[in-house]
Parts: C-alpha cells; sequence; structure tokens
C-alpha cells in the first residue's frame, strides 16, 4: 500500500536519511523502532509531506506522493498523530476532533466517528467540552490519535505515542492500536521503546544512522542476538 | 453626573464601534501569520475613499456606498496579502523583513492618496435622515447615526464571533492560529485560512470607515494612522488572536477615551491622542498578554 523506494532527506544542507525503503502492507502493523537521532521521525515527516526528500519516491496505493502538499496528501488516506502530540490546545477535545475531520464534508460520517472515538477512548468523551491543553499528557496522545483517525485513513502514523505517558496508560494505548488496526485501518507506529512495538507490529524495521539496520518479522527479531543485545538489554 | 456619564457613554458608541471593527482584523491577522498588518489602517482609509468618491461624485445611494467601502477595503487588503506578505512568507522571511514591508506598504498607500488627493480634509456625505438628534426627556442628546452605527456593528460582531466559534472554517482559524502545521497535518490548507482572514478583516475595516466617516462627516488620506492605531492596541488589550476580545476592548478604549477628555478641562481636549499610549504602557506592565485569553500559541 505504501512502498518508500530508496529516499535521501534531511534539513537544510545536513541529509539524515540515507536510502530508505520500506513497504507496508493492507491491514498490517509495521514498527519502525531505533535509538534517538536515528531518522524515524523525519521518514514520517517525508510520508505525510512535511518534508521532501531530495532523492527517491514515495508511492501510495501505487501514485507517487511525492509533488503533494500534506493538506493534499490527508485526503488520500494517510493521516498522522506527530510526534509531541501538537493537539490544539485553544480548542475543546470535541473541536480538536472535528478538525481532525475537517475535511469530511458528511455530517452523519462525522458524527459516526466522532462516536466511534469516544467508544475507543471513553475517557476522551467525558471530557469533551474541556480545552485540550487542560488534559494530561495520555489524555492529550489519545485526543491525537482520535484526531487522526477523523479523517478515517487507511494508513494511520504514529510518531512515538508512547513519549512522556505513564506505562499504564501506554499500555491502554496500545492495546487500542491493535484494535484500530483490526477495524481495517494499516498503522506504522515509531517507537524508541522497541518492546512495546514488536509485541504490537506484525513486522519491523529497525533504523540506525539514517540507514534501515534490520528488517523483519517482529518474532523473528525479538529472537535476534543483536536486537536483544542492543535494544532489549538482554545479555 | 451622572446624566453627563450616560452622555459620554453614548458620544463614545461610534467611536467604539469603529475601534471594534478594526481590532479584529489586526487580532485576526496576528493571531494566523504572526504579522502585525500596518497597512490596516491604510485599508481602512481606501474602504472611506471608495464610499466617499461613489456617493459625492456618482451620486450613488449610501447603501451602494456602504458596500463599495467594503469591496474597495477587502481588494486592497487581498493585494496586500498577495503581493506584500506572501512573497515575504514563501521566502520564509524574517520577522523584521515582513514588519518592515508592512510599514512600507502603510507608508505606500497613504502617500499615494496623498498625490492623488491631498492631505486637505474632506466631507464625507452623510444622508441627512441618518443625521438626527432626538433628546430624551431626562436631557440626553442621542444622534440616530450612532444608533445606526451601533447596531449594525453589534450584528456583524455577532456574526463574525459565531463564525469564528461555530464555523468549521472558524475553527479552523483558531487551529491554524494555535499550530499551523498541526492544522496541515489535518488538511487545512492555510493559504485560504490566511486569504479568509484578510478578507474578513478588511471588509470589517470597511464597514468601520463607512463608520468613521459617518461619525465625525470627514475623511482625508492620513485617517487611518490613527484610528488604525487605536485598533491595533485594542486587539493587543483584548488579548491577541481573540475576536471577540478585540471587539469588547475596542469599546472599552473608546469610551475610555471619550470619558478621559469628557473629565478633563476643555482646554486640555488636545491631549486626547495620548490616552491610548497611557493605557498601552499600562497594559504592557501589568498584563502584557491583555485582558482575554489570547488565541496564539504561548511558547
Amino acid at each position: 500500500m505504501l512502498t518508500i523506494q530508496d529516499i535521501y532527506a534531511g534539513y537544510d544542507k545536513a541529509v539524515v536519511l540515507h536510502g530508505i525503503s520500506l513497504d507496508i502492507h493492507p491491514n498490517e502493523v509495521v514498527a519502525l523502532v531505533g535509538p534517538n537521532g536515528a531518522g524515524k521521525s523525519t521518514t514520517i515527516r517525508c510520508i505525510t509531506g512535511e518534508i521532501k526528500p531530495v532523492k527517491g519516491d514515495i508511492r501510495f496505493c501505487g501514485n507517487s506522493i511525492l509533488p503533494l502538499s500534506p493538506d493534499k496528501i490527508v485526503p488520500l488516506g494517510i493521516s498522522c498523530s506527530p510526534e509531541g502530540r501538537n493537539i490544539f490546545g485553544n480548542l475543546t477535545v470535541f473541536e480538536n476532533l472535528r478538525m481532525g475531520g475537517f475535511l469530511v464534508r458528511d455530517k452523519n460520517v462525522l458524527k459516526e466517528r466522532i462516536d466511534w472515538i469516544f467508544n475507543l477512548f471513553p475517557r476522551l468523551k467525558e471530557r469533551h467540552k474541556q480545552l485540550a491543553e487542560s488534559l494530561s499528557g495520555g489524555e492529550q496522545q489519545m485526543l491525537a490519535i482520535g484526531r487522526a483517525l477523523m479523517s478515517g485513513p487507511r494508513l494511520l502514523l504514529l510518531d512515538e505515542p508512547s513519549l512522556g505517558i505513564a506505562p499504564v496508560i501506554v499500555d491502554s494505548i496500545y492495546e487500542k492500536i491493535t484494535e484500530i488496526s483490526q477495524q481495517g485501518t494499516s498503522v506504522l507506529v515509531v517507537e524508541q521503546n522497541v518492546g512495546l512495538a514488536l509485541e504490537i507490529a506484525q513486522r519491523a524495521y529497525v533504523m540506525e544512522s539514517g540507514k534501515i539496520h534490520h528488517s523483519g518479522m517482529s518474532a523473528d527479531l525479538l529472537n535476534d542476538r543483536y536486537i536483544l543485545d542492543t535494544y532489549l538489554g538482554v545479555k | 453626573m451622572d446624566l453627563y456619564l450616560l452622555q459620554q457613554v453614548i458620544n463614545a458608541l461610534s467611536y467604539g464601534s469603529i475601534l471594534a471593527l478594526l481590532a479584529i482584523g489586526y487580532t485576526m491577522i496576528y493571531g494566523i501569520l504572526g504579522l502585525i498588518n500596518f497597512a490596516h489602517g491604510e485599508i481602512f482609509m481606501i474602504g472611506a475613499f471608495c464610499a466617499y468618491l461613489l456617493i459625492t461624485f456618482v451620486g450613488s445611494p449610501f447603501i451602494l456606498g456602504i458596500a463599495a467601502a467594503v469591496g474597495g477595503a477587502m481588494l486592497i487588503g487581498l493585494f496586500i496579502e498577495r503581493f506584500i506578505y506572501r512573497p515575504c512568507l514563501n521566502r520564509n522571511a524574517e520577522v523584521l523583513t515582513v514588519f518592515i514591508a508592512s510599514f512600507g506598504a502603510s507608508l505606500g498607500f497613504r502617500n499615494l492618496m496623498t498625490m492623488i488627493y491631498g492631505d486637505g480634509r474632506r466631507a464625507f456625505p452623510i444622508p441627512p435622515q441618518l443625521d438626527q438628534i432626538l433628546v430624551t426627556e431626562s436631557g440626553l442628546f442621542i444622534n440616530t447615526k450612532d444608533i445606526w452605527i451601533f447596531g449594525v456593528t453589534l450584528i456583524l460582531l455577532i456574526a463574525v464571533s459565531c463564525f469564528i466559534k461555530f464555523s468549521r472554517l472558524g475553527v479552523a482559524m483558531r487551529a491554524v492560529a494555535y499550530n499551523a502545521n498541526a492544522a496541515r497535518l489535518v488538511g487545512v490548507n492555510s493559504r485560504v485560512i490566511v486569504t479568509l482572514a484578510f478578507a474578513i478583516g478588511s471588509a470589517l475595516a470597511g464597514v468601520s470607515a463607512v463608520a468613521y466617516g459617518t461619525s465625525f462627516g470627514i475623511l482625508n488620506p492620513s485617517m487611518g494612522y490613527l484610528a488604525g492605531l487605536n485598533g491595533f492596541i485594542a486587539a493587543v488589550l483584548g488579548g491577541i488572536g481573540n475576536v471577540p476580545g478585540a471587539a469588547i476592548a475596542g469599546f472599552i478604549i473608546g469610551l475610555g477615551e471619550v470619558l478621559f477628555v469628557g473629565l478633563l478641562p476643555p482646554s486640555w481636549s488636545a491631549i486626547r491622542p495620548t490616552f491610548v499610549w497611557i493605557l498601552l504602557f499600562i497594559i504592557l506592565f501589568i498584563k502584557p498578554s491583555g485582558l482575554f485569553r489570547p488565541n496564539i500559541r504561548i511558547e
């Protein structure tokens, strides 16, 4: 469904990604893991269109999305819960979700999706009239995911959904990610917490210094000596 | 004394309306672009000239004059956005560069109009049926034009506030003001939002210009300078980016200025323009974020 072919990208003159290739198939949860500074978020931002690769191609359902700006990529069916959540703090929870469905014109569809998200994250329903900035970190993450789901994506990008959140909440958010994927949305989840990501993903890519260092089925990676030593601290 | 105060409040209604309508343009554009549009006062002035030229020289009805002021102000506002700010922003210009461009646009339009029309004051055509003085039993003087101006302004303020609060594009405007990048990631084309902010802000400046002409009976190419400045200070006082806040602050400044002069001896009336400066000083000392909640991201 999504194919990244050998992209090179970065900021100004500094190249961060040195030839990244990856694939995501329909109904799959794929993890992109690796240490801080490996280029995981840069990869995500290439898919959303915020950063344009200098070389290589990104194709979604067969068409290149490289020439498109972020607001033209969303309607194709890709949406993102960005790193640091970036919710609209000055809007209520409900208004944040409504913004997530900015491009959805059908009122009934909007209502169905909001109900679905409230079902998925009942906390958001309890607080739907509150300003988003008054939410806790975990609730803001739920809101960021909910907002991304409002556009009805076929591919959901999650950038570090566990960052700065209490472990109990992280577990419940990860359960919801599995639930979302079972309802027919492919998910690409970026994580520093390798163990966590490999638990829910079918496949994973391990990034280091702007390159794909390892890739394969999560089950195999969990038994890989290098992964165990480097990321999971098992000796 | 109570009657005197009430009379001052009535006298301030028109002036407060003019500032409230102007303040919304400043606050919307600052909220979305982080840019003080110094040319907003000139958009206002050109709106006034459009109405004046059409009514005085073509003999159009007053209502068409209003339409011309709104249309002319919108055209100039969109022109400035398209040909002055957008090229700066497309090149990722520094804040100072855009600031100077904005200043240049303001000076440019003001001087262009001065070259064409001279800076003398001209009489703004007020329809006589709008300009009736009523005297109440208690002895208050009420001019019908003030009631009209206040009424129309109130309706527009409520309409714009509802638009910002409830409509899809209104919510998007607030979202872009808070975090433009996150707004792009949900599919908002921020250019459309910027254009919309300029269109609404300029249209209200056009209405404000007609209110100014009707209230004071005059217009000239430098009319936008002081009125624009007061409108800008109202935007700061109202919490930058906060549309209803800007409107309320416009009335506060209008009333404050009228009371300030009203309570001083008549021979001091020339210090009237210093009022907003004193007020701005106080705001910046005590509560720089303004009276109401700013609608921008505070980092």
